[in-house]
């Protein structure tokens, strides 16, 4: 027969041994404890955990509903059970009304075997059912406490308070360190401030055998969770010196459950779980700390991989800032080398060799600085906005520029490079910017649409300028249309086509920076056609 | 007589460079590769620059430092100094400077001459 254990309500120890012959007679052997008065009652349903109250109906100074009012107000879930030699039926409804399981003579005991037995079954499914219920809501509260982006140690710290007293009476995290190549206590929930401070003190002097053969640095080792309903019985105790030994036994420890935090590369550290005095743990907790454990690992995994991709982020942005200021130096050297050659040749009628030689090296020294230029301001904008000086100027004059600049490119790629009949198009924006966005989107035509004409229109769309650049190459698929606005996006591969990636970006951010608009429309095997639209009027932010 | 024109840049390639340019273009120049260079230069040089192109980002004394020091002693503080910086917040260093101008490295020849002969202090001060 199950195991329980019985609190008996009663002055007579000549009833008392009948009640445990009865209960003997049907094969129960409860470990019991026997109070006479209110105050032992409540001592004894404070101090310990109890399956049963069996209880005289009056006693010297109290009766069962006394008893009953106790429980009640401690609120303890321990079914009750009245026996009594003279009882009237009167009194029997009142004390079912008042929440006794049952209620009968000293004389008919035989039946009080069914009725433990029916008690200690509902009291086990409705104490598994509270228990669920428990579990359910530390495990909803744990997820919303993850979910929030807090700071990773004050999220562990509320993660262990969720489970004292309901489940634990201590709780805590172990995360590995590798400074200590072992573990270090990041949280710890413990209903006494003074054991709480000695078990903190503890882990800072005596830190965790990372050899252990049981314990958190063993389970994080390993791999394997581990239930120990009594600690006592360890076959080997944690620390090998006796200081830690005798503070770890000051704690008071009796069960512990220690469970890994699982992470990609092995276990991240550990979840503890504990009881003090009488309390245990049993499959039950291990399942919760399990689960918990598991919501925990994830939780820090992905802020891991956050930070991780931040960190990466910011890297990159402070390399091309380094990068672009850096190249600027040698750029300007040769730019200035290779102008000061070139006078010379007009000076002194070099031959038109080298002449020509010199011109392709001043075009390829400026190409590169298009392309740090845009890495600076990529690298800019991330942190902010495009600053812009504003100027008036005729915007068609400035794309023939653009154009005629580009016409070596359009040779070298087999284009013809026609813009629209020109009748001035003047307004405020910033040149610079300007001149760059229209350069990314004729280099882009040219990239991509070699060998056909590419078509430049300028022209008044309502309170805006529109720049179409038509091309009639490989197009730009419809789900790409976006993307290739975005920083490093592109709509091919980078080993087919070379460039940054960048030009299209710079374009959009430029024109939203004028308070315009970039954008590109797919061409259905006729090449793409993209368009910058800026405002006519005083629009331009400064 | 006409007034030098003196140039502050730590990458000598650079500084070499744009000293030529410049004599192409039939100014003197001086050089200095920081800014306590600079100063001494001009504490030898009989004849006041008629303007200073200066980088910013240099070791020993750099141009920030160079330039507050400058505008302490009386007979420079007239100095045209035209910031030349590869920072993307050149425009900012110049006018936090009291800079007449700046220059965006990298530039090309034909720009640096113009800024150059539109800062310049006029040669008979």
């Amino acid at each position: 027969m199950t195991p329980f254990r019985l609190l008996l309500v009663e002055d007579s120890a000549n009833d008392a041994a009948l009640v445990t012959e009865a209960l003997a007679l049907a094969d129960y052997r409860p470990t019991t404890r026997r109070v006479q008065t209110l105050e032992a009652l409540r001592e004894a349903l404070t101090t310990d955990a109890w399956d049963l109250v069996l209880c005289d109906y009056r006693l010297p100074r109290f009766t069962a509903l006394d008893v009953l009012a106790t429980l009640q107000e401690l609120g303890r879930d321990v079914p009750l059970i009245v026996l009594s030699s003279l009882i009237s039926e009167e009194q029997a409804i009142t004390l079912m009304k008042a929440g006794a399981r049952d209620c009968f003579s000293k004389d008919r005991l035989a039946r009080l075997g069914p009725a433990v037995a029916r008690e200690l079954e509902e009291t086990r499914v409705r104490r598994e059912r509270a228990r669920a219920e428990v579990d359910r809501e530390i495990l909803a509260r744990a997820s919303e406490l993850l979910t929030a982006s807090l700071e990773q140690e004050a999220r562990l710290d509320q993660l262990v308070q969720l489970l004292v007293p309901k489940v634990a009476d201590w709780s805590a995290f172990f995360l590995q360190d590798p400074d200590r190549a072992g573990l270090r206590l990041v949280a710890l929930a413990h209903p006494d401030a003074a054991r709480r401070s000695l078990a903190m003190r503890l882990n800072d002097r005596f830190p965790l055998d990372p050899q252990a053969s049981g314990g958190p640095t063993h389970v994080l080792r390993t791999g394997t969770p581990e239930l120990v309903p009594d600690v006592r019985l360890r076959p080997e105790p944690l620390h090998r010196d006796a200081t830690p030994r005798r503070a770890v036994a000051e704690l008071g420890l009796r069960s512990v459950v220690n469970v890994p935090l699982p992470g990609r590369e092995g276990p991240l550290g550990v979840l503890s779980l504990g009881t003090l005095g009488e309390r245990t743990l049993g499959p039950v907790d291990l399942a919760l700390g399990q689960e918990l454990a598991r919501r925990a690992g994830l939780a820090l995994e992905n802020a891991r991989l956050f930070q991780e991709a931040r960190e990466a982020v910011r890297l990159r942005d402070e390399f091309l800032t380094v990068a672009a200021h850096e190249l600027r130096t040698p750029l300007t050297t040769l730019r200035l080398q290779l102008g000061s050659l070139l006078q010379r040749t007009e000076v002194h009628h070099l031959e038109p060799e080298v002449v020509t030689r010199l011109e392709r090296s001043v075009r390829q020294v400026r190409r590169l600085g298009t392309l740090v230029e845009g890495l600076l301001d990529v690298s800019q904008l991330s942190s902010g906005e495009l600053s812009l000086m504003p100027e008036r100027f005729d915007l068609e004059e400035l794309v023939a520029e653009v154009l005629e600049r580009h016409q070596a490119e359009a040779r070298a790629a087999g284009c013809e490079l026609r813009q629209s009949p020109r009748q001035g198009l003047w307004g405020t924006w910033d040149r610079l910017r300007v001149d760059q966005a229209v350069g990314a989107l004729i280099s882009n035509a040219l990239k991509f649409g070699p060998g056909r004409p590419v078509e430049v229109d300028v022209g008044r769309s309502g309170a805006f300028a529109r720049i179409q650049v038509r091309d009639r190459g490989i197009g730009v698929p419809g789900d790409q249309v976006e993307r290739i606005f975005e920083r490093f996006g592109r709509a091919v591969s980078s080993h087919s086509y070379g460039g940054l990636g960048l030009g299209l970006y710079l374009t959009r951010r430029a024109a939203e920076a004028h308070g315009g608009r970039a954008w590109a429309e797919p061409g259905l095997g006729e090449g793409a056609r993209f368009t910058l639209e800026l405002p006519l009027e005083k629009e331009t932010r400064e | 007589m006409s007034r030098p024109l003196l140039v502050v840049d730590d990458d000598t390639d650079l500084r070499e460079a744009l000293e030529e340019v410049l004599r192409d273009a039939g100014y003197t120049v001086l050089g200095a590769g920081n800014g306590l260079q600079a100063l001494e230069v001009l504490r030898k040089e009989p004849t006041t620059p008629a303007l200073v192109l200066l980088d910013m980002m240099m070791p020993v004394m750099d141009g920030a430092t160079f330039g507050r020091q400058m505008r302490q002693v009386e007979a420079w503080r007239g100095i045209p100094v035209l910031v030349f910086s590869a920072s993307a917040n050149a425009r900012q260093v110049a006018e936090e400077m009291g800079a007449c101008g700046y220059l965006r490295k990298p530039v090309d020849v034909a720009t640096l001459l113009d800024a150059v002969a539109a800062n310049k202090a006029p040669d008979s001060p």
